[in-house]
């Protein structure tokens, strides 16, 4: 699987990015392409936001005839964010975050979310195309 | 003398040029029914010379069927005599000499001469303006029908800068989004402003059905253009209301005509539907 | 670091987003719109995202609340040229952004906000009241 370590807002792009990509590669159509790729920005910014930090891992599935991407979002758990992104208007509420995942939930087709023992968060998702 | 047999000289000496002059058809009765003033006019209309109708009774310019009643209607005007049209929103029909029918408008007026109770009558041939509105009608709905029968395009251009989605079947999520996916690409190609959804083929509009339109209201919202939902029968409106359905957030009309109407003025007169 | 050009046309700032725009760059440009407004005097935005192939929440969230920002010193902002796939999108999400103005494309937006392009190309313009329908059915 491919990695992108996700440690900034930056890398939030980085990620839809890849993901964009790769589902490009597999012969995704726009919707699907754009679905998957917003789901990814979601996850993403979670993880920088309240994961203090964290990584993707993606890969494109195969499972009977179907084509899919899979992505694996790991963040470290509740550390100390980026102080300075912090410091930026809209970044200040965590409330931010709660938007996201239930809204990436319903652009995904596999959603599954784990937490581990030092309060990090493991978010699965695969979306077929 | 009789009311019947009064010559109303009065009437064709000072008044008969300038009633002749009137391109509707003008016609006086008395209290009895019977015609004493038939304009030049009339006898184009009716086809019956002045000298052939006068003294007779009103009802020989009426169809054979609506005689009888005709009278007891007469009557009652008599009764109350102000002056109005008639028949307001029914289809009225007069007939000729020959037999002929064609629809007409027309407007009674009360008149007291020489002590006597008159009646006049204007009378409009509207069998004109009748036939462009049918034409009209129809042409709209047989382009709709021949369209909907091709079936070969999901969403049918009836006018520039509208599309008209019809939904047929079953709604199902899949469906929806299939239906959005092409109506939304194609708003974006060929720059749509209006796009009138038609359930008219909907069989049923339960909670999850209304759900998939608000949502595809939503979707043409949010890329710039007008979403009008037609094709509302009122067994549909009677179950979105008893579901509790909250539409009021979309526009609808009851038919694609209604909905048609108004994408046009949308789109002439630039009024924008968005809060 | 990118900027986002806002331009100055007649009473109107226009805005073309072309590039990505991570969330700080999101932030700058919301606070760049809302300036130039004040320093402008400008009576409406058009913000074209023709060019975006992603708006997530954030992105969403932050044009929503420049629209709001800019209601309040009474400019309007639209929003021109969603792309279909976008748009499922945000609606899948759950998005609506309620009271936010959109255009398919700048010549409708314009329209609707009640210019022409030929009338406000130089500084002098004319406009003709938008006669505003109610949402639903409460037209005039």
């Amino acid at each position: 699987m491919q990695k992108v370590e996700i440690r900034n807002e930056h890398d939030v792009v980085l990620a839809r990015t890849a993901a964009r990509e790769i589902a490009t590669l597999e012969g995704f159509s726009v919707m699907t392409k754009t679905r998957i790729a917003t789901a990814v920005s979601e996850l993403a910014r979670n993880v920088f936001l309240h994961g203090g930090g964290g990584f993707m891992e993606y890969d494109a599935i195969r499972l009977d005839n179907k084509v899919g991407v899979k992505c694996i979002f790991v963040d470290y758990g509740p550390g100390i964010p980026d102080i300075d992104v912090a410091m930026l208007d809209g970044f200040s509420s965590i409330a931010t975050l709660g938007h996201g995942l239930p809204g990436a939930r319903r652009l995904v087709d596999e959603f599954d979310i784990k937490s581990d023992k030092g309060g990090g968060l493991r978010i699965e998702i695969i979306k077929w195309s | 003398m009789t009311v019947a047999e009064k010559p109303l000289a009065n009437i064709d000496q000072t008044l008969g040029t300038v009633l002749d002059a009137a391109p509707v058809g003008f016609i006086l009765i008395d209290s009895e029914g019977m015609i004493k003033h038939f304009n030049k006019y009339s006898e184009t209309l009716f086809g019956f010379s002045k000298k052939e109708i006068i003294n007779k009774q009103l009802e020989v310019l009426l169809p054979d069927q609506f005689r009888e009643a005709h009278v007891a209607l007469r009557d009652s005007f008599i009764n109350e005599p102000w002056p109005r049209m008639m028949g307001v929103g029914r289809e009225l029909f007069a007939q000729r000499k020959d037999g002929s029918q064609f629809p007409i408008e027309i407007g009674l007026g009360p008149v007291e001469i020489d002590g006597d109770l008159f009646i006049t009558a204007v009378v409009i041939d509207i069998t004109e303006k009748l036939q462009l509105e049918a034409q009209q009608k129809s042409r709209l709905e047989q382009s709709h029908y021949e369209e909907l029968m091709a079936l070969s395009s999901p969403l049918l251009s009836v006018w520039k800068g509208i599309k008209v989605l019809p939904l047929i079947g079953t709604l199902d999520s899949m469906r929806t989004q299939d239906a959005m996916e092409k109506a939304l690409t194609c708003m974006a190609e060929e720059k749509v402003r209006v796009l009138i959804v038609d359930i008219t083929g909907v069989l049923t509009v339960d909670t999850m059905v209304s759900d998939h339109l608000i949502r595809m209201a939503t979707a043409v919202r949010l890329m710039g253009g007008d979403c009008i939902l037609t094709g509302i029968s009122p067994e549909v409106a009677r179950t979105v209301t008893t579901l509790g359905v909250d539409l009021s957030t979309l526009h609808t009309r009851a038919t694609l005509a209604d909905g048609l109407e108004l994408g046009i003025k949308v789109i002439e007169q630039g009024v924008g539907m968005q809060s | 670091m990118n900027t986002i050009p806002v331009l100055k046309l007649g009473p109107i700032l226009l805005v073309s987003i072309q590039t990505e725009l991570h969330d700080s760059l999101a932030i700058e440009l919301q606070d760049t719109i809302l300036y130039k407004i004040r320093q402008t005097n400008a009576k409406a935005v058009l913000i074209d995202i023709t060019a975006m192939d992603i708006v997530d929440s954030f992105i969403a969230r932050i044009l929503s609340e420049t629209a709001q920002m800019a209601g309040v010193m009474d400019t309007q902002v639209v929003l021109v040229g969603m792309r279909p796939a976008v748009t499922m999108t945000l609606v899948d999400m759950g998005m609506s952004l309620p009271g936010v103005q959109t255009a398919i494309d700048m010549e409708s937006g314009l329209f609707k906000l009640g210019y022409e392009l030929h009338n406000i190309r130089h500084d002098q313009y004319t406009r003709h009241e938008p006669a505003l329908m109610e949402q639903g059915n409460a037209e005039s």
